[in-house]
């Protein structure tokens, strides 16, 4: 499947004080494990603003991600916020979303993952998941939660 | 009988990443309502070029995508099908547009 799922790169109980400093903080792990270009985070925070991606799920997420080209290595991870971050919603840009879980996509082939991508709504859509997901402490048990429910088996 | 296939194009940002959340949805929505289909998905920026270049019967996007004036085929916000708030009510629209493009074109 090629896709890097690893605790390294989850973060729990993130502090930040806007969702420039989410994608900051969490861009520079991606950088730190080879995974992104040097530009990724520039990309990510000017793609957000561009196209928000806040969305109003039970628990409010944001899927941030970005051109293909600014990642080296497919992978899928989430941060979750210790305080809410606003984040604008995706296709209702005006509204502001309080968002308490971000998930990063770097995706570099849609083909090949369409089923992850599938499984992603699904689990967006999921109170339990995402109340599981925030309620962790454990960045292990939060790879086991997105691997038992994101990797088609 | 006419082999009518409905061209739907699912936008987003990157188009990648979110259009092809929609896509699945989409395929979905009409593999139910047994309207043949082909949906691809594009960027705000490489939609123009699709659209001069071949037919496009519907649009979902998960942008808004107003200030395109030359669009002439009905635009349909989806981003509710990812977050699931109030996907009922767009399910529907699309379910009902793609039937009335595919009813228009078996009639014509």
């Amino acid at each position: 499947m090629n896709l890097f799922i690893d605790e390294a790169i989850i973060e729990t109980k993130l502090t930040a004080g806007d969702s420039t400093g989410v994608i900051t903080e969490m861009g520079k792990k991606f950088l730190m494990a080879g995974l992104v270009k040097d530009d990724f985070i520039e990309a990510v925070i000017s793609r957000e603003g561009e196209y928000p991606t806040g969305l109003p799920t039970s628990i409010p997420v944001a899927l941030c991600h970005t051109d293909p080209k600014y990642v080296k290595c497919s992978f899928l991870t989430v941060a979750t916020l210790k305080k809410p971050v606003k984040f604008h919603e995706m296709g209702n840009p005006d509204k502001i979303q309080e968002v308490k879980i971000v998930f990063f996509l770097g995706i570099l082939n849609k083909d090949k993952h369409i089923d992850i991508l599938k499984n992603i709504m699904k689990f967006i859509q999921s109170d339990r998941l995402l109340q599981s997901v925030y309620a962790s402490d454990s960045k292990i048990e939060i790879k086991k939660i997105l691997l038992e429910n994101l990797i088609p088996n | 009988m006419s082999k009518f296939r409905l061209h739907v194009l699912c936008v987003c940002g990157s188009g990648i990443v979110t259009s092809s959340m929609l896509l699945v949805r989409v395929q979905d929505i009409f593999d139910e309502e047994k309207i043949s289909c082909t949906v691809d998905t594009t960027s705000p920026n490489e939609m123009e070029s699709i659209i001069a270049s071949r037919p496009v019967d519907l649009i979902v996007s998960t942008t808004p995508l107003t200030e395109m004036k030359n669009i002439k085929c009905p635009i349909i916000l989806g981003h509710a099908l990812l977050s699931g708030v109030g996907e009922d009510e767009v399910v529907n629209e699309i379910r009902t547009v793609g039937r009335k493009i595919a009813d228009a074109h078996l009639n014509a």
